[in-house]
């Protein structure tokens, strides 16, 4: 912490925390600005940037890149007390922030539920014709135990397909308190089940996947790193619907020290020029209401917090998404999103 | 042209599964049906043949069920078009006003669906303006 802001009467807008980071107090003006923070939750929950290490005793900002218009100062009050405050005239700047980084995560919540409402509805149409069916077949005399076998195995088949989809969804739905810890992950089944979660996305587009070798393991925030390449493919997804071409191509191959994720499409719209400000937050090239400008933002954060890099570049043609993370992450595990 | 006469029905949906099942319903309710799991590959047998009805899910590869309408509509004769969703991104309105009879969500009862799209192509087949077509 670099800056120290000594405001000390009664307007400051601060949120009193304790040392794991859970919100104890909010004073009177923060509450009118940040209306949604309270009691009880989690000070990242609203302010990323702010990373908790060490109990607190290395508590820092880094805001530099979400809080650069804000003024931030955290003060310790006792040994497990902290006071986070603010500018009271930048907070509505937090607020407008944190506002939509909220609607970016519904809006794509509520897409996502939508796509998922079609994956389990179309399996649940099979599911009551062949039950439909086995009543027939029992109905009918003679009764065809080798077709009764065959219907009720696939209704099996059927179920186990809702199971991936629901499982995929808790995944990616797993409380965010425990999304700090990085584990070994097995590559493709990730992979799969991003494909499993976007499908509603992705099933008129031509898709084709190449996960080299297949056993590829990879140490990281498994949810996270599924929000990265779900975002990627949505944006592929989109800047095709916008375009002639239908093609998305997702690789994960290993170099010497790191796992690298593609994800390209052939749709033709990134314009070189804006390959890098393409991260920044807030920006956005789809048209009004589609995009957030933030999805790309969380992807760099994520990719960064596992000590990796993001790059986006137009290859022949191709726009291609590429974020490569080192096989034993040693990184901080700060939450990203 | 009776009403009982067995109809032509075209079911179009990428997943096989659920083809087959409505087939299977279609043929036992003593209509005949074909299927066909994309937009396009819909329209290529649309093109050799008539239909009296087709039933096609919305999203697809190669061709969606929007697509596939919108060449329908161009027919001399096109056949009553279902449309089938699970997602919100075609409103029956929408679909409606695009040309299709009804557009029906998934899931779906695969016997009601059968019988409502029978029961629709007598109405229309009975129809003072179709009679004699």
């Amino acid at each position: 912490m670099t800056q120290e802001i000594k405001i000390l009467d009664r307007h400051v807008a601060y949120i009193e925390i304790d040392s794991s980071g859970t919100v104890k107090r909010v004073s009177e003006v923060a509450q009118n600005q940040l209306l949604d923070v309270s009691n009880g939750s989690q000070i990242k929950e609203y302010f990323p940037e702010i990373r908790l290490e060490e109990g607190l005793q290395k508590l820092e900002t880094n805001n530099a890149v979400l809080l650069k218009d804000v003024l931030v100062d955290i003060v310790k009050v006792d040994e497990n007390s902290f006071k986070v405050y603010f500018s009271a005239n930048t907070t509505s700047n937090l607020h407008k922030h944190y506002n939509n980084m909220t609607f970016a995560k519904l809006a794509s919540l509520g897409e996502m539920l939508s796509g998922l409402a079609h994956e389990i509805a179309t399996p649940l149409t099979i599911i009551g014709a062949l039950a439909h069916h086995i009543e027939m077949t029992v109905k009918r005399p003679p009764l065809n135990e080798q077709k009764l076998l065959e219907k009720a195995g696939r209704i099996s088949k059927t179920v186990e397909k809702i199971g991936d989809i629901i499982k995929a969804i808790r995944k990616i739905s797993r409380s965010e308190e425990n999304d700090d810890q990085k584990f070994s992950a097995k590559v493709s089944e990730l992979v799969n089940e991003v494909l499993v979660l976007t499908r509603f996305k992705i099933t008129t587009k031509n898709v084709s996947l190449d996960v080299s070798p297949q056993e590829l393991e990879l140490e990281c925030n498994y949810v996270q790193i599924m929000q990265v390449l779900i975002n990627l493919i949505n944006n592929a997804s989109d800047a095709l619907d916008e375009s002639d071409n239908n093609d998305i191509k997702i690789k994960v191959y290993a170099d010497q020290d790191n796992i690298v994720f593609e994800v390209k499409d052939n749709a033709g719209l990134l314009d070189q020029k804006l390959s890098h400000s393409i991260f920044d937050h807030n920006f956005t090239t789809k048209s009004v209401g589609k995009g957030t400008g933030i999805g790309l933002y969380l992807s760099k954060k994520i990719v960064k917090a596992h000590n990796g890099a993001i790059t986006a570049r137009l290859e022949s043609g191709w726009t291609v998404f590429r974020f490569h993370i080192p096989k034993t992450s040693n990184n901080h595990t700060g939450r990203a999103a | 042209m009776s009403e009982t006469q067995p109809f032509k029905i075209l079911v179009v949906d990428d997943e096989p599964d659920l083809t087959e099942l409505l087939v299977e319903e279609i043929e036992f309710s003593g209509h005949s049906a074909v299927f066909a799991q994309s937009g396009n590959a819909a329209w290529k047998l649309c093109e050799q043949g008539s239909f009296d009805a087709v039933i096609s899910d919305v999203r697809m590869p190669d061709g969606s069920g929007i697509d596939l309408l919108e060449r329908l509509n161009s027919l001399k004769e096109s056949p009553l078009v279902f449309l089938v969703s699970g997602y919100t991104d075609v409103t029956p309105e929408q679909a409606i006003s695009l040309g299709a009879v009804e557009m029906i969500s998934k899931p779906y009862n695969i016997i009601e669906l059968c019988s409502y799209v029978v029961s629709k192509i007598s109405e229309h087949k009975n129809s003072p303006l179709n009679k004699g077509s």
